[in-house]
C-alpha cells in the first residue's frame, strides 16, 4: 500500500471515530444524567441548576421497586407479551411481507395499502369500538389476548416487505426456474434471507411491547395482570403528583432486557459488509 | 396462424395461468393471518370512527345524526385561524400548523441521521459494539419518561442550556416556556428518540446490498462517501421508503412527547399543540367523540395524502 | 405437485368466505346487547347448594322430613373500579374488600385497577355498555353523568341516617334536578395557604397574611429581603382564581347557557379577575424588566413541575395548594418539616367572605347495575366509618368525607388544621356540565394574560365569548 493512501485511511478512521464518539455523547447523556439520578432523592435530583453527585447517595429508588410484591409478576407478565407479540409477528409478518413484495395476486397493492391506511387513524377514535370487539371477545384483562391485538402488526409486514424488495430479483427466479412453488420458495429461500430483518423486527416488536402502554392500561384491569410500565404507573403515583425517581429507576431496570436482546440479535443485524479493504 | 401453433400458444396460456392462480392461493395462505386481524381489530374500528363521525354522541346517552356538522366545526375553526385568531379559538388551525412544521423538521433529520449512524455502525472497526448500543439506547426507554427527562435538561439553566454555552454562547432559551422554541424542544427529543431505532432498519437493509458492488467500487477509487452517495443510498431506497413513510405517519400523530412537554393544553401559546392531542381533547375532555372522528378523518386523510404524494414521486411502492 | 383448477377455485373461494365470516363475525360480537354468557366477569354466578331442610332452622323441629330440597343461594358478582394512589392503598381496598365478602358472604367484589386516564377508560366502557357496577366519579364530571341517567340514585338504596354523616356541601354536586343524590364522596382536599416559616422569619413577617391585598404585599416583602419570590401561582388556573372572585362578592359561577357569559361582567369579577392576572404581570414580567427579584412567579420559573415542588425545595416561600401536598412534602422533602419550617393558614379573605376550594371524588353505581343493592352495601362498607377510617385516614392523603372523624388519633396534624378553619363558602371544583372543558379553555385565556400576549379585556371578552358558543348548541 502507498503511505498516502494509509494516510487517508488513518484520517478516515479518527474521523470516523470523532463522529462515533460525538453521537455516543449526545445519546448516552440524558442516561447517564437519569442513571446518576436514580440514585438521589427527589429532593436532590430536581434542584436547579441541576446536580451531578448524588448526595446523600441512596439506594432507596430500587429498593421501593423491589419492595413492591407485584414487581416479579410484572416483569413475568412483559416478558410473555413480548415473547408471544415476537413470535407472532417474526412467523407472520414475514409471511405476509413476503407475499406483498415477491408474490403476483389480485388486489395485492390495494390489499396493502389499506393495511398501511390503518396506521393512520388516531388510537383516541378506534379506542371505543376496540374496548367493544375485546370484551365482547372476553378478552379483558387478560395477557394473552391483549397479545392478540398486536400478533401480526403493519409496521413489521411493511418493513419485511421492503427488506425483500430490496433483495435481487434473480434470486427468486432460479428457484423459480427449480419449480420450488412459492410458500416452498418462501421457507428455503426467502426466509433464511430475510435474518438480518427479521432481527429488526424482532428488536422493534420487543420493545413496542416492553414499553407499550395505552393498550395495556385499557384492556388489562388487575394489578396482577399489570405489564411493567402500566405497573410502575400504578405503583408511583398518586392522586395529584408522581414521584419520578422511583420511575426513573424502574425504567433503567426495565430497558436491561432490550439492550441485552438488541446485543444478541446485533450479529443479524451486522455481519456482511466490510466497507474497509484492509481486513476485508 | 397454423393450428398447432395456436394449440401450444392455448397450452403455455393455461399453463402461465395455472401457475398464476397457484401463486395467488399461496399467497393468501401467506397473508392470511395478517389479513384476518387487521381485518377484526382494525377495520371495524376505522369503519365504526367514520360512522360515527356523523353522529352527536357523548358515550352515555343514544346517538344523534347531525349531518355534516362535525365537518363543520372544522372548517369554521380553520376559517378562524387563516384569519388569525387566537390558538384558543382556533385550536385545530393550531395543531395543524404545529404538526406540519414539526414533521419538516423530524422527518427528514430522523433518516438522514439513522442513514448516517448506521453507515458509521456498519464498519468492522473496534468498540463499533458500543456506538451501536449507545445509539440505540434512546429507542429502548419509554417516549413518557425520555419526554419527562428532557423536561429537565431543558430547564432555563439546565444541562443542554449548559452545554450549549460552548458552541453558541450568549444562547441560553427558556425551551420548555418559550412558545417560540417550545416546538424546536419537541422535535429535537423526538429526533434524538427515533434515529437510533430507524438505524436499525437501515443496519438490516444493509446487509442486502452484495459486497462485491463496494469492492468494484473501491478498485474505482471511489471514496468512502462517494461510496455512500452512489451505491449505499440507491440500494436502500425500499427501506428509506419505510423509514419515512411510518416517520410521517408517526410525526403527524405525535401524541406522547407533546403530551408530557407541554400539557394537553399545549404549554405556552399553544406552541405544543398537535392534531392528535386536539382530538384527544375532543374525545375525551369535550366529550364530543363525533367531532373527534370528524378530526381523525381530516387527519387521516392529511396523512394518506402525503404520504401518497411521497410514495408517488419515489415509485418504489410500485416498483 | 398438481392442483385441479376446480380445487384451486374452492379454496380461494373459502379463504375468501372465512374472511368474510371474520369481519361480520366481529361486528356481531361487537352490536350484541350487553353482557353475553361469554364474558369473563359474570355479572351472576348461581352456586348449588344442597341443604337439608331438617339442619335449617327456619323449619319446625317437631317434624322430621326425610326428604331434601335444593335451596338456591344466589352469589353476585360486583365490579368495582377506581384509580389507586399505590401499592398501600390497593392493599387497604383489598383488605377492605375482604372484610365485606366476609361479612356478606354471598357478594363477590371484583377490583379494577385503571392507573391513568381514568375517566377516559370509564366513558369508553359507558360507550361499550360495559361500565363497572361502582366506580369513582369526580365532581367536575358529576352533572353529565347524572343527566344522561348513567347512575342510579344512591339516595334511594341507602338510609337517610347514612346519607347525614356526610359533609352536606360534598353532596351538592351530586345532586339531580330531581333531588336525588347520585354520588356519595368518598374523600376530599380543600385549598389552604401553605408557607415556609424560614422565610417569613427572614423577612421580618410574624403571621401569614389575612386577605388578598395582604398576599401581594407579604410576597413583595419577602422578595425584597430575602431573594426569593414570595408567591407561586400556576399560568391559568380558573379553579385556583375562583376563591378570590367569590370573596369578593362574585355570584357563584354555573355556566350551562349562553347568557352565563354575563358572569364575567360582574364589577367583582372583571375587579378580581384584573388583579389575578396583574399579580403575574405585575409581579413577574415587569419586575424583571425592573431588574428585581420577581414576587410571583410559576413553578416552572423556578425549575419545578408544579406548586408543591417549587415550596418543597423552598423556591418560594407561599403557595395556595390543597390537601394533596401533605403527603407529598412528607414523602418527598422528609427533612423540611411541618411546624417547624413550614405551616399552613386559611386562604386569604376578601372584602365580603372567605372562601375555598374544595375537590372531591364520589363512589356512584351504574344505572345499569344488575345488583343495585348488594353494590349500594359496597358503598356503604367503604364509606362508613370503619372504612373511612382505613382508607381516608391513615392513608393521610385527603380528608375523609363524613363528619365525626376530625378526632380521630390517626388524623395527621396538617390534615385536622386544615379542617380547623373557618370559611364563609365552600366552593366545589363543578362549573357546570361542561366544567372540564371550561376549565381548561378559560385556563389557556388566562394564561395568554399572565404572559402578557392579549389584554385583560380582550382575555375577559374571549371567556365570553368561550361561554357562549360551548353553549349555542
Amino acid at each position: 500500500m502507498r503511505p498516502s493512501l494509509k494516510l487517508t485511511k488513518m484520517g478516515w478512521i479518527a474521523l470516523t471515530y470523532f463522529v462515533l464518539s460525538l453521537f455516543a455523547f449526545i445519546y448516552l447523556s440524558p442516561f447517564i444524567r437519569s442513571f446518576v439520578a436514580s440514585f438521589m432523592t427527589w429532593e436532590q435530583a430536581s434542584k436547579y441548576p441541576p446536580e451531578w453527585i448524588p448526595n446523600p447517595f441512596t439506594l432507596e429508588n430500587y429498593m421501593k421497586l423491589f419492595r413492591l410484591e407485584l414487581f416479579p409478576r410484572w416483569i413475568f407478565n412483559t416478558a410473555l407479551y413480548a415473547g408471544l407479540i415476537v413470535v407472532g409477528n417474526i412467523v407472520f409478518s414475514s409471511m405476509a411481507g413476503y407475499a406483498f413484495a415477491r408474490l403476483k395476486f389480485p388486489g395485492r397493492d390495494a390489499l396493502f395499502s389499506a393495511l398501511l391506511a390503518l396506521l393512520m387513524i388516531p388510537i383516541f377514535v378506534t379506542l371505543v369500538p376496540n374496548y367493544i370487539i375485546i370484551y365482547r371477545l372476553g378478552l379483558i384483562d387478560n395477557i394473552v389476548g391483549l397479545a392478540l391485538l398486536s400478533l401480526a402488526n403493519v409496521p413489521s409486514t411493511f418493513l419485511m416487505r421492503q427488506y425483500f424488495l430490496s433483495l435481487p430479483q434473480e434470486v427468486f427466479d432460479a428457484a423459480r426456474i427449480d419449480g420450488c412453488g412459492p410458500i416452498k420458495s418462501f421457507f428455503y429461500i426467502g426466509l433464511p434471507l430475510a435474518k438480518p430483518a427479521l432481527g429488526a423486527v424482532a428488536v422493534y416488536q420487543f420493545l413496542g411491547a416492553w414499553n407499550a402502554f395505552l393498550g395495556p392500561l385499557v384492556f388489562l384491569r388487575s394489578p396482577e395482570n399489570f405489564t411493567l410500565p402500566v405497573g410502575l404507573s400504578f405503583a408511583f403515583q398518586r392522586s395529584m403528583w408522581t414521584e419520578y425517581t422511583p420511575i426513573i429507576a424502574g425504567s433503567l431496570v426495565a430497558a436491561a432486557p432490550t439492550i441485552v436482546l438488541f446485543i444478541a440479535l446485533n450479529k443479524y443485524l451486522i455481519k456482511g459488509i466490510v466497507v474497509q479493504a484492509g481486513k476485508g | 396462424m397454423s393450428k398447432s401453433h395456436l394449440f401450444l400458444s392455448q397450452k403455455i396460456k393455461s399453463l402461465l395461468e395455472k401457475r398464476k392462480s397457484r401463486e395467488a392461493l399461496e399467497a393468501l395462505v401467506l397473508i392470511s393471518v395478517v389479513t384476518c386481524l387487521n381485518m377484526v381489530f382494525g377495520y371495524f374500528a376505522a369503519a365504526f370512527a367514520f360512522y360515527l363521525s356523523f353522529f352527536k354522541w357523548d358515550y352515555i346517552g343514544s346517538m344523534e345524526f347531525v349531518g355534516l356538522k362535525n365537518f363543520m366545526v372544522i372548517f369554521e375553526d380553520l376559517w378562524r385561524g387563516i384569519n388569525g385568531a387566537y390558538f384558543f379559538q382556533a385550536p385545530f388551525y393550531t395543531g395543524l400548523k404545529n404538526i406540519l412544521l414539526y414533521t419538516a423538521i423530524v422527518v427528514p433529520t430522523q433518516t438522514v441521521l439513522a442513514m448516517i449512524l448506521a453507515a458509521f455502525a456498519n464498519q468492522k472497526i473496534k468498540g463499533v459494539q458500543f456506538y451501536k448500543v449507545s445509539y440505540f439506547l434512546p429507542a429502548v426507554t419509554s417516549p413518557v419518561i425520555i419526554a419527562l427527562i428532557f423536561i429537565w435538561l431543558f430547564m432555563k439553566q439546565g444541562f443542554i442550556n449548559y452545554m450549549l454555552q460552548f458552541v453558541a454562547p450568549g444562547f441560553a432559551p427558556d425551551w420548555i416556556n418559550d412558545k417560540n422554541y417550545l416546538l424546536y424542544a419537541i422535535a429535537l427529543v423526538a429526533i434524538w428518540g427515533t434515529s437510533g431505532h430507524f438505524m436499525v432498519s437501515f443496519l438490516a437493509a444493509m446487509q442486502s446490498i452484495p459486497r462485491d458492488i463496494y469492492e468494484a467500487a473501491m478498485l474505482e477509487g471511489a471514496g468512502p462517501i462517494r461510496r455512500f452517495i452512489y451505491i449505499t443510498v440507491p440500494m436502500l431506497k425500499p427501506m428509506i421508503v419505510y423509514v419515512v413513510v411510518l416517520g410521517l405517519i408517526g410525526a403527524l400523530q405525535m401524541f406522547d412527547l407533546a403530551w408530557v412537554m407541554a400539557g394537553s393544553r399545549g404549554g405556552p401559546g399553544g406552541a405544543g399543540y398537535t392534531m392528535a392531542l386536539d382530538i384527544y381533547n375532543e374525545a375525551f375532555i369535550n366529550l364530543r367523540p363525533g367531532v373527534a372522528a370528524a378530526k381523525s378523518i381530516f387527519l387521516f386523510v392529511l396523512i394518506f395524502s402525503i404520504t401518497y404524494v411521497f410514495q408517488k414521486k419515489y415509485k418504489v411502492m410500485a416498483r | 405437485m398438481k392442483y385441479s383448477k376446480a380445487l384451486e377455485k374452492t379454496t380461494s373461494l373459502v379463504i375468501a368466505l372465512i374472511l368474510i365470516i371474520a369481519i361480520i363475525a366481529a361486528a356481531w360480537y361487537a352490536m350484541q346487547p350487553a353482557a353475553p354468557p361469554t364474558t369473563p366477569t359474570p355479572t351472576t354466578v348461581t352456586t348449588t347448594v344442597a341443604t337439608t331442610v331438617t339442619q335449617a332452622t327456619t323449619v319446625a323441629t317437631t317434624v322430621v322430613q326425610t326428604e331434601t330440597t335444593t335451596a338456591v343461594v344466589e352469589k353476585v358478582y360486583i365490579r368495582f373500579a377506581g384509580w389507586s394512589a399505590g401499592e398501600t392503598e390497593m392493599k387497604n381496598y383489598e383488605k377492605i374488600i375482604k372484610m365485606f365478602e366476609e361479612k356478606y358472604p354471598n357478594i363477590a367484589v371484583k377490583y379494577e385497577v385503571i392507573t391513568q386516564m381514568f375517566h377516559e377508560n370509564i366513558l369508553a366502557s359507558f360507550g361499550a355498555g360495559v361500565a363497572p357496577d361502582v366506580f369513582y366519579l369526580d365532581s367536575a364530571w358529576a352533572p353529565i353523568f347524572i343527566e344522561k341517567g348513567a347512575l342510579y340514585p344512591i339516595s334511594d338504596l341507602v338510609s337517610q341516617d347514612f346519607m347525614n354523616q356526610f359533609y352536606d356541601f360534598l353532596l351538592e354536586p351530586f345532586k339531580g334536578p330531581n333531588g336525588k343524590i347520585y354520588g356519595l364522596p368518598k374523600d376530599w382536599s380543600m385549598l389552604m395557604l401553605f408557607y415556609n416559616k424560614k422565610l417569613f422569619e427572614q423577612a421580618g413577617l410574624t403571621k401569614p397574611p389575612d386577605t388578598w391585598e395582604e398576599l401581594e404585599e407579604y410576597a413583595k416583602i419577602i422578595a425584597d429581603k430575602t431573594g426569593k419570590p414570595g408567591l407561586a401561582i400556576y399560568l391559568g388556573g380558573f379553579n385556583r382564581y375562583m376563591p378570590v372572585a367569590l370573596s369578593y362578592g362574585a355570584p357563584k359561577p354555573w355556566f350551562d347557557d349562553p347568557s352565563d357569559a354575563s358572569w364575567f361582567d360582574d364589577p367583582a369579577v372583571k375587579k378580581t379577575m384584573e388583579w389575578y392576572i396583574n399579580l403575574y404581570l405585575k409581579g413577574k414580567i415587569e419586575r424583571e424588566k425592573q431588574g428585581l427579584t420577581p414576587y410571583v412567579v410559576a413553578p416552572q420559573d423556578v425549575g419545578a413541575g408544579w406548586l408543591g415542588d417549587a415550596f418543597g425545595k423552598q423556591e418560594v416561600a407561599m403557595v395556595i395548594s390543597g390537601n394533596w401536598m401533605i403527603p407529598f412534602l412528607a414523602d418527598q422533602f422528609p427533612d423540611f418539616k411541618f411546624g417547624e419550617d413550614w405551616d399552613i393558614a386559611p386562604v386569604p379573605r376578601g372584602p365580603e367572605k372567605r372562601v375555598t376550594m374544595a375537590y372531591t371524588v364520589a363512589l356512584a353505581i351504574n344505572a345499569k347495575t344488575e345488583h343495585p343493592d348488594a353494590a349500594a352495601k359496597f358503598v356503604e362498607f367503604v364509606l362508613g366509618p370503619e372504612g373511612q377510617k382505613e382508607l381516608v385516614v391513615k392513608m393521610g392523603h385527603t380528608l375523609p368525607s363524613i363528619k365525626g372523624l376530625e378526632n380521630d388519633p390517626n388524623m395527621w396534624p396538617q390534615h385536622r388544621k386544615s379542617l380547623s378553619f373557618k370559611y364563609d363558602l365552600v366552593q366545589i371544583f363543578l362549573w357546570g356540565p361542561k366544567s372540564g372543558e371550561l376549565e381548561g379553555k378559560i385556563s389557556d385565556i388566562m394564561a395568554s394574560a399572565m404572559r402578557g400576549e392579549i389584554s385583560i379585556d380582550e382575555a375577559l371578552n374571549a371567556m365570553k365569548q368561550t361561554v357562549e358558543e360551548m353553549f349555542s348548541e
